[in-house]
């Protein structure tokens, strides 16, 4: 794999925030038209097409398709409720992303798919291979995404909003490296997948980590043509356990800019997550949700040495699309309003103990871990220039909410806006 | 029946009455701040923290990160309180000073009324007592100044050593020595401070002096009545001197010096190397010193009563007649309550016999046995030396 390297992105934060300009000047500036193809969202429920790109055709053997991404963003915020988060034009406005790699097929049986992120410290993303053994039998391995969340499950680039909500950003796991089947059966009508992986930020071909085990299972009972009045209806479970390592190990909440709101506490032994959720797609709206819990053993984590009961954190979001210009069919827009939509999402997370029988602490060794949660309103608009250029904006209120009035934390909402534009080729 | 019943009624209003006054003796029963600080007693101190943070706690002594922890003290139980490592050069990671804030965790929660308790682990001082008796000292001739008792520290079932528990100087603290609601700020030392006037920008101040009220108040707020404070101190002729009470109590403050002059302290307000080892309260416009850590009290008998003229504050005590003839006199009576019923030198008797068995058996004090018998001896030969010596130079100053 050839080291790919884009030296305008390395050219410190003044390089950086001068390509970032260029690029949200580009996305504005470059025709509408220049795509004659309609773009396709992927998402973890519909396979990916990435026509159009540069592709290798490997003489009936496969082929390989060239890809890069970009994104940048701008962010303001209110400075005054977090003194210090944001406080320079470089950090307002950066690269959040900036990727390239390549993927393909083989014999017909065999997907690709390698990607490597330009400027983070940990730079490979997915890195795995897709054998069919059948419709019913795929076997994946390498690095990659571990399945459990919709959300998490979608790449960022195919996203309506600029981040994830609260409850997939910090509970749901992301990449890790492993082994997964997966395929689709009873007439594709369920889709499952099945995996062990051992959770690394970067691929890892040596065993000997502890290893999570996640399943997730899609059924679509209303599917295309067989249901009058409904495009696709997906309903998903899962299931997740991985260990947890002692120390202040459990989940933690933060804040849009970052700021921690809610600490780790002590954890030992292992977390289960369940999670479960819908998509509703319908050529007016797309409408979805999630929910996850997550439990926490603390065992030998009292302040006597004994064991606490779990942390439980729970969260999810429902969120809905109206695309007032589509993309595809009649409604098809005009250049430079390929397609608009506008979108909102509720979300909320919330922290708090298996017990309450002690009076509730925010020490993190309690039993009783005083409760304590976020809920967010994200408003935005997403406009899709053509099949490569997209702009998202975004508008987030957070509140936290601390029923017993424990935390020292601001209940006042914090609002946020972010714009986002990227380059998917 | 009726008669029986007559008879009934004054036994179940017996019982009720029985019953409560086991409830009130119950109410009575409650530990007071009074009986935790009851100097006439070697308490114990029990806590209870998860080992791996005490082994954090201990390994990391330098920083002020806080641990989850249960404190005992006879039948009193607080949860969840918050421990950290404390001090300056006392800093341990044998035997740390710590100290508890008991609302760290758990809003509102307080021990026997405080918010927080001071842990001094007694390793400056070979005599483990100059600190204890010198508080007690101030406070007999009218200083406010913190609370102390001797306890025996067990962390997780095993003895830790001897300890001092020191009544925190918080707002709390404050409030109830002068009887209403100011400002408290901390002296910080950085470099030799010797009151002098450091200028109308505020962040020589602000550097000097910490705020402990939280985040209330702007820079100006907090920090202008502190900088006039100084202003006044060094722009006032001596023969007006007195003018600048309305921004400084003068009377506290000589009451304070010529308290540390007694005790030949050596690191206090008009200290050595400069200003050290002082709160100031600021009630509106005017300002109060409370002392705090007293461990380089009753240092060398035969010391000057009279601090460098370096510090402006001691220069101006002397130069304002009315201020010198406070110092002089709060010297005597320093002096006289010292020596009436050999005060200082049974208290250091008495409180060597408290601990002396608990500080010969700690292990992790940084002396030998011999160091502090030897460091006892010296304390009882200040206590029956020093008031002649007193006496002498205040003739000779008068």
């Amino acid at each position: 794999m050839p080291e790919v390297c884009l030296s305008w992105m390395t050219d410190g934060g003044r390089g950086r925030r001068l390509a970032a300009l260029g690029l949200a000047g580009l996305a504005l500036l470059v025709p509408a038209t220049a795509g004659a193809q309609d773009a396709s969202a992927a998402s973890a429920d519909t396979p990916s097409s990435w026509p159009d790109r540069p592709t290798v055709n490997l003489g009936g053997y496969g082929t390989v398709a060239l890809r890069a991404r970009v994104q940048s963003q701008f962010v303001v915020h209110d400075d005054t409720a977090e003194p210090g988060a944001l406080s320079s034009l470089d950090d307002r406005l950066a690269f959040q992303r900036g990727r390239v790699g390549v993927t393909g097929e083989l014999f017909d049986r065999v997907e690709f798919q390698v990607e490597r992120d330009m400027q983070s410290a940990r730079p490979w993303r997915d890195v795995f291979a897709d054998v069919t053994i059948s419709r019913q039998v795929h076997v994946q391995a390498g690095h990659f995404k571990v399945p459990f969340s919709r959300e998490r499950l979608t790449s960022m680039y195919d996203s309506d909003f600029t981040s994830r909500s609260a409850a997939v950003a910090e509970l749901a796991p992301a990449r890790g490296t492993g082994v997964m089947v997966h395929g689709q059966v009873i007439d594709r009508a369920v889709k499952y997948q099945a995996g062990v992986f051992e959770e690394t930020r970067q691929p890892r071909w040596t065993s000997g980590g502890p290893r999570l085990f996640a399943g997730r299972i899609t059924v679509s009972p209303l599917r295309k043509g067989r249901h009058r009045g409904s495009d696709t209806l997906h309903v998903s479970a899962a299931w997740l356990r991985r260990p947890v390592s002692e120390g202040r190990t459990s989940p933690h909440g933060s804040l849009a800019m970052g700021t921690p709101f809610f600490e780790p506490v002590y954890a030992n032994g292992s977390q289960t997550l369940v999670g479960g959720g819908a998509v509703w797609n319908r050529p007016e709206v797309t409408v979805a949700g999630e929910m996850i819990q997550a439990s926490d053993t603390r065992t030998g984590q009292a302040i006597s040495g004994g064991d606490l009961s779990n942390l439980v954190s729970r969260g999810g979001y429902a969120s809905a699309a109206w695309h007032v210009i589509r993309g595809k069919g009649r409604r098809r827009g005009r250049a430079p309003f390929r397609e608009l939509d506008l979108t909102g999402r509720w979300d909320w997370l919330r922290f708090g103990s298996a017990t309450t029988a002690d009076p509730p602490s925010r020490s993190p060794r309690a039993d009783h871990v005083a409760p304590l949660a976020k809920h967010t309103l994200t408003m935005g608009v997403t406009w899709r220039l053509n099949r490569w250029m997209a702009v998202h904006t975004n508008a987030v209120r957070e509140r936290v909410v601390d029923s017993l009035r424990l935390y020292p934390v601001a209940a006042t909402p914090r609002w946020s806006a972010v714009v986002r534009s990227q380059v998917d080729m | 029946m009726a008669s029986r019943g007559g008879r009934r009624l004054p036994r179940i209003l017996w019982i009720f009455g029985a019953a409560w006054l086991a409830c009130a003796g119950t109410a009575v029963a409650q530990p007071t701040v009074a009986e935790l600080f009851d100097d006439a007693r070697l308490h114990t101190l029990e806590l209870t923290v998860h080992s791996r943070d005490w082994d954090d706690l201990k390994a990391a002594y330098q920083l002020n990160t806080y641990y989850p922890i249960d404190v005992s003290w006879n039948d009193t139980r607080v949860r969840n309180a918050g421990v950290r490592s404390r001090g300056n050069g006392s800093r341990s990671g044998d035997k740390p000073g710590l100290e508890l804030e008991f609302d760290y965790y758990v809003s509102g929660q307080k021990f026997v009324g405080l918010r927080t308790l001071v842990l001094d682990n007694l390793v400056t001082d070979p005599s483990m007592l100059r600190e204890a008796v010198a508080t007690a000292f101030l406070r007999r001739v009218g200083v406010p100044a913190s609370r102390e008792s001797f306890a025996r520290l067990v962390v997780n079932g095993e003895f830790m050593g001897l300890y001092a528990m020191v009544e925190p100087v918080d707002r709390d603290f404050a409030r109830g020595a002068f009887g209403r609601a100011g400002l408290l700020f901390e002296y910080r030392w950085i470099w030799p401070f010797y009151e002098t006037y450091l200028g109308e920008e505020l962040e020589p101040y602000m550097a000097i002096f910490a705020s402990r009220n939280g985040s209330s108040g702007s820079a100006e707020s907090l920090y202008g009545p502190i900088r006039e404070m100084f202003r006044a101190i060094n722009a006032t002729a001596d023969s007006e001197f007195m003018d600048v009470d309305r921004v400084l109590d003068l009377s506290g403050m000589v009451r304070l010096i010529a308290a540390d002059a007694f005790m030949a302290e050596l690191d206090g307000a008009v200290g050595y190397d400069g200003m050290n080892n002082i709160y100031l309260y600021a009630i509106g416009d005017k300002a109060h010193f409370i002392p705090w850590d007293k461990d380089h009290a009753f240092w060398d008998a035969s010391s000057s009563v009279v601090a460098s003229t370096d510090h402006v504050l001691m220069a101006k005590v002397l130069g304002t007649p009315s201020l010198r003839q406070q110092f002089f006199d709060t010297l005597e009576a320093a002096s006289a309550a010292a020596v009436t019923d050999s005060w200082l030198e049974e208290t250091f008797l008495r409180s060597y016999n408290l601990i002396r068995e608990a500080a010969l058996a700690d292990e992790r004090k940084p002396f030998e046995n011999e160091e502090f018998e030897a460091g006892v001896a010296a304390l009882l030969d200040f206590a029956r030396a020093r008031p002649a010596v007193v006496a002498t130079e205040i003739q000779r100053l008068r």
